[in-house]
């Protein structure tokens, strides 16, 4: 069947009705901030917006605190990411290999109640977690005869490290629900075929699964990327970006400035630089998708 | 020829489609815009957490009648909408809105609950959008901000109206909550300033004797070191705050930077924290930290909750903080043994002070009917009620004369607040983001990352940089 | 064979165990007596369900309106969500037409601003649309954070789905939108419910647009309860877990209730056909 142009024109209309919901209510917004952004908006908000054209964006590329918080940004989304694409796949992998009906729900039921709790909730547990006073980590390691001091949200070495685990806990369980759903999608008459063939647990697992994932990869890493990169709760909550700068991440540093310094202007600036950052990473990505699709 | 059957079809499932959209989307609306009507169940008598406090009493339950005179000829009904944080915590709050209305047939007071996570970030985008609370409570940290913002209407004008006795009621640090270039922005209701708490049980376990008077630095430094000394490794001799989740870690310093004779921001705009005096009272709990290490040394993970936690289960001796926290001590830890003390002195008597006020947005369509809202609620009747109940100093001199608050803890707080060293922070400039370089600096002077100097020269360098353009001539 | 399948029992119950621990902490926390929050035992002494009991007798018709409200936005947000996605996914999947991967791309800006800085013209917007204070403003913002997930698993899922499938079917004589129902839906389950529970959790644990879209009491959802444990100068901090548990139990049911969806079988059983 040769596919006529006026026939794949045809998408036009399924998709249509999204385009059109998401399109009306987002494109003001983000062009509001977009514009907000080349004024300079003077505290009494309503009047003063004087027209300042790049000037916020001189600025940002002038400021210090700029480079910090993107690149505790980077180390927390690339942490993140990592562990959330493969440690997900890797449970889900397991999940799926369990025969034993009973077992194998609770345990996915278990891995899955992280998720349920609230973002606030989950920044507070963790953060008597990592409490010396409060956690019971120091008792395990009283027990173990272990001098070590657990004050992880303390130091500014290991504060980054450690709201990073915690997003880990809180949204791996996430993708570990993701790929099992993508694994569904794998037929598996391949599988059967394959064993037949004789090929054993790692090359089927190389040669079947692996190039059927790697859409399902590049959505996930794509996604993960974009959420991870402004998310503010964990870390607002959590550290409030401190100690130091050791935590400010982009996303608190652009509060800070909209909301505590009412520089909106500004903070609309550092907004944008950071959806260009986000913009060009998930098109190459999502480019890459295209061609394996 | 079946291309034609195709298309229709297609169209018509497609308006299938587009029709259960529809009704998904009408029926979210028509629960979501038919809400239930609101009942508040309003109860008349307050409810107290009972404490078992040994060195207070609590009054229990206290109904308060008003013979407040009813306005004329009620005209048509007036709504305010009316935003605080505390209307869950203080349900005595619905009680005092019931006995407006009744004095006042035709104003309606629209409560809004909002929780104090987020609740300024509400109030400015309200502001932006156009549509903010008629009436709302703030802080003396955010008044500034708010003010210069617009969001804040001026008082003065009523106040004028109310005669010049009107602004002697209150307790002038209190007052001063308010105030932005001379102008009166909003009128107080909560008031507070720090003392020395001291947990009576660790005293006891380390046969330490508690002081009738903090007399000194030196004198809390060597009641640290003994108490340290004398109580098992988990135990400290005094904590502070030192992360920066809230305003907790300065205002503990704070009490030493007045103690010492400087000043956080002076009447120019520059920093007062920068200077021998400065450095010398940072040093101090610097030194406690490192020195001495009587405090527990993962300052920078505990915020005011922790350590308030930390001193309820009895790891700390001494802290300090306003009578707020008397009751967060409390409520998690009922057995805990509170001893109030006075501030101790050095070149002269300091302490923080903060509180709790109301305002009143310019886009506020009933500005007379708004005021009499916040003058009732700051008035006497409600603040001796809510004083009582949440045990915070009131911000009114006439409220104070009640026999409730000559009893401690409350008196030492009130003695406290009545010395001319109490300075209420947080009314300045971008205080959010003064506050923030200078947790900072403290972070790294606790941290040992650098010398308190350097740490406060460098805060200085950043706040007078923030703050040199609101005083510019 | 065996000694695989044992290591990959042993596996699984560490990381269960692992994932597990802070929960257990969490909940034993809130089931201890007043003022032993944190003693640290690995057993309450005494198992004191105080904590739940002031919840549930001190604020429970508050608890059944946050309930009542959240489940309501995040059902609504689902529906529509899966309603404007699914046909979405399939025409971004089947058709190639000019722009397909741009408007993809399209799709995604809105996730690449920070919220907090968008929340000011949203409500603007909501405002303008004279929405301001109702359920439904909130459930429309949601469904615009997530309608793009929704609509990148179904596609890829789609993908995965071989055209000649479709092929087959279209050649019968059935429509392109015959196709999505009866044959892609049926067999879609598993992704359905995948992203459905995404989209419905997410919905569940919203806070920004719930706080700043409603004013009514009467309109607090589950997250804002669990907020006003936090106060302006401590936190109750056994109040505030102890409603995150009571949060997190409605959709903790509706997983156990939704496993029975995850069954292979579906896929394999359609594709024999």
């Amino acid at each position: 069947m040769k596919p006529k142009i006026k026939g794949q024109n045809v998408g036009y209309i399924f998709i249509s009705p999204l385009i059109i919901y998401l399109f009306s209510l987002s494109i003001y917004p983000m062009i509001r901030v977009l514009y907000m952004s080349f004024f300079s908006v003077q505290p009494t908000l309503h009047a003063g917006e004087i027209f300042i054209g790049f000037e916020n964006y001189i600025k940002v590329f002038n400021d210090p605190l700029f480079y910090i918080s993107l690149q505790n940004t980077i180390i927390f989304v690339a942490g993140s990411v990592f562990f959330h694409l493969l440690l997900g796949l890797f449970l889900a992998l397991l999940i799926n290999k369990l025969t034993h009906n009973l077992f194998k729900n609770v345990c996915r039921t278990i891995i899955l109640i992280p998720i349920a709790i609230t973002p606030v909730a989950v920044a507070w547990m963790w953060k008597m977690i990592y409490h010396p006073a409060f956690s019971f980590v120091p008792l395990i390691f009283n027990a173990l005869n272990l001098d070590i001091t657990w004050a992880l949200l303390a130091y500014p070495e290991t504060a980054l490290t450690a709201v990073t685990i915690t997003n880990i806990w809180h949204a791996t369980p996430y993708y570990m629900l993701y790929w099992l759903a993508a694994l569904q999608s794998i037929s598996p008459e391949i599988y059967e075929a394959s064993e037949v063939d004789g090929a054993n647990m790692q090359q089927r697992f190389r040669y079947i699964t692996l190039p059927q994932l790697k859409i399902f990869f590049i959505f996930f890493a794509c996604w993960d990327i974009i959420n991870t990169f402004m998310y503010w709760d964990l870390v607002w909550v959590m550290t409030r970006g401190g100690p130091g700068y050791s935590t400010e991440i982009l996303a608190t540093y652009i509060y800070k400035q909209a909301f505590q310094a009412l520089n909106f202007g500004y903070a609309s600036a550092l907004g944008s630089v950071g959806f260009l950052v986000m913009a060009t990473v998930s098109s190459v990505l999502i480019y890459m998708m295209r061609e394996r699709g | 020829m079946s291309e034609p059957k195709k298309v229709d079809r297609r169209k018509f499932i497609y308006a299938g489609l587009g029709a259960v959209a529809l009704i998904a989307i009408g029926a979210a609306a028509y629960v979501a815009m038919n809400p239930p009507v609101v009942t508040q169940t309003v109860t008349t008598s307050t409810t107290v957490p009972t404490t078992s406090v040994v060195t207070t009493t609590v009054p229990t339950t206290t109904v308060v009648t008003t013979t407040v005179p009813t306005t004329s000829t009620p005209s048509e009904k007036v709504e305010i909408t009316f935003m605080d944080w505390t209307l869950t915590e203080i349900p005595f709050k619905y009680t005092a809105i019931k006995m407006f209305e009744e004095s006042h047939p035709n104003i309606k007071i629209k409560p809004i609950e909002t929780p104090y996570e987020g609740y300024f970030d509400k109030l400015v985008t309200q502001h932006v959008a156009g549509s903010p609370p008629d009436v709302f409570a703030l802080i003396p940290e955010e008044n500034w901000k708010l003010a210069e913002a617009g969001v804040q209407y001026p008082l003065d004008d009523f106040i004028r109206a109310e005669g010049p006795k009107f602004k002697e009621q209150f307790v002038k640090a209190a007052w001063d909550m308010g105030v932005w270039k001379g102008q009166v922005m909003n009128l107080p209701w909560r008031f507070g300033c720090s003392c020395f708490f001291l947990n009576k049980k660790v005293f006891r376990d380390a046969g330490v004797a508690i002081p009738t008077k903090l007399e000194s630095w030196e004198q809390i430094r060597e009641l640290a070191i003994e108490i340290k000394k004398n109580s098992p490794p988990e135990v400290y001799g005094i904590g502070f705050p030192g992360s920066k989740t809230d305003l907790g870690t300065s205002w503990f310093w704070y009490a030493f930077l007045f103690q010492n004779g400087a000043e956080l921001i002076r009447e120019d705009g520059t920093v007062g924290f920068n200077t021998p005096e400065g450095i010398e009272s940072l040093q101090f709990l610097v030194d406690l930290l490192r020195k001495d290490k009587v405090v527990p040394p993962e300052v920078t993970a505990y915020g005011d909750n922790e350590i308030k936690d930390a001193f309820g289960m009895g790891r700390i001796a001494m802290w300090h903080n306003g009578p707020w926290m008397i009751i967060g001590i409390l409520s998690a830890h009922p057995e805990c043994e509170i001893e109030v003390r006075l501030m101790p002195t050095r070149k002269r008597d300091g302490s923080p002070a903060g509180g709790t006020q109301y305002a009143m947005s310019p886009m506020c369509k009933h500005k007379n009917e708004a005021w009499e809202f916040i003058k009732f609620m700051t008035s006497y009747p409600i603040i001796s009620v809510m004083a009582k109940d949440g045990i915070y100093v009131p911000p009114r001199y006439d409220v104070m004369e009640d026999s409730y608050f000559h009893i401690p803890p409350i008196s030492v707080f009130i003695e406290q607040a009545k010395l001319p060293g109490t300075h209420v922070i947080g009314n300045y400039p971008e205080f959010m983001v003064i506050s923030d370089y200078i947790q900072t600096a403290q972070q790294q002077a606790y941290l040992g990352q650098k010398t308190v100097k350097e740490a406060l020269a460098w805060a200085e360098e950043q706040c007078n940089k923030v703050l040199a353009p609101h005083y510019k001539k | 064979m065996r000694m695989i399948y044992k290591v990959v029992i042993i596996l699984t119950l560490i990381f269960t165990i692992l994932w597990f621990i802070p929960i257990y902490w969490m909940i034993t926390g809130t089931l201890r007596p007043p003022g032993e929050m944190w003693v640290r035992t690995l057993f309450p002494s005494t198992l004191s369900l105080n904590t739940y009991i002031d919840i549930i007798f001190g604020r429970g018709k508050e608890f059944a309106t946050f309930y009542r409200n959240s489940i309501v936005i995040s059902i609504a947000t689902t529906l529509i969500t899966l309603v404007l996605a699914t046909p979405a996914a399939y025409g971004f999947s089947r058709f190639k037409f000019k722009g397909n991967t741009t408007f993809l791309l399209l799709v995604l800006l809105n996730q690449m601003f920070p919220k907090v800085l968008l929340s000011i013209p949203y409500f603007l917007m909501i405002s303008e649309l004279k929405m301001y204070n109702t359920l439904f403003a909130v459930i429309l913002m949601d469904v615009v954070y997530t309608l793009p997930f929704a609509l990148f698993m179904m596609k890829g899922w789609f993908d995965s789905i071989p055209p000649a499938i479709d092929e087959s079917a279209l050649i019968d004589g059935c429509s392109r939108v015959g196709v999505i129902f009866r044959i892609m839906m049926p067999i879609s389950k598993t992704m359905l419910f995948a992203s459905g529970a995404t989209c419905f959790l997410f919905t569940w644990n919203e806070y920004l647009f719930c706080r700043t879209f409603t004013s009514d009491p009467e309109l607090r959802t589950v997250t804002i309860g669990i907020g006003e444990a936090i106060g302006q100068f401590y936190i109750d901090f056994p109040r505030l877990m102890a409603s995150a548990t009571l949060a997190s139990i409605p959709v903790i049911i509706v997983f156990i209730v939704i496993q029975k969806y995850f069954i292979r079988g579906i896929l394999s059983g359609a594709l024999k056909m």
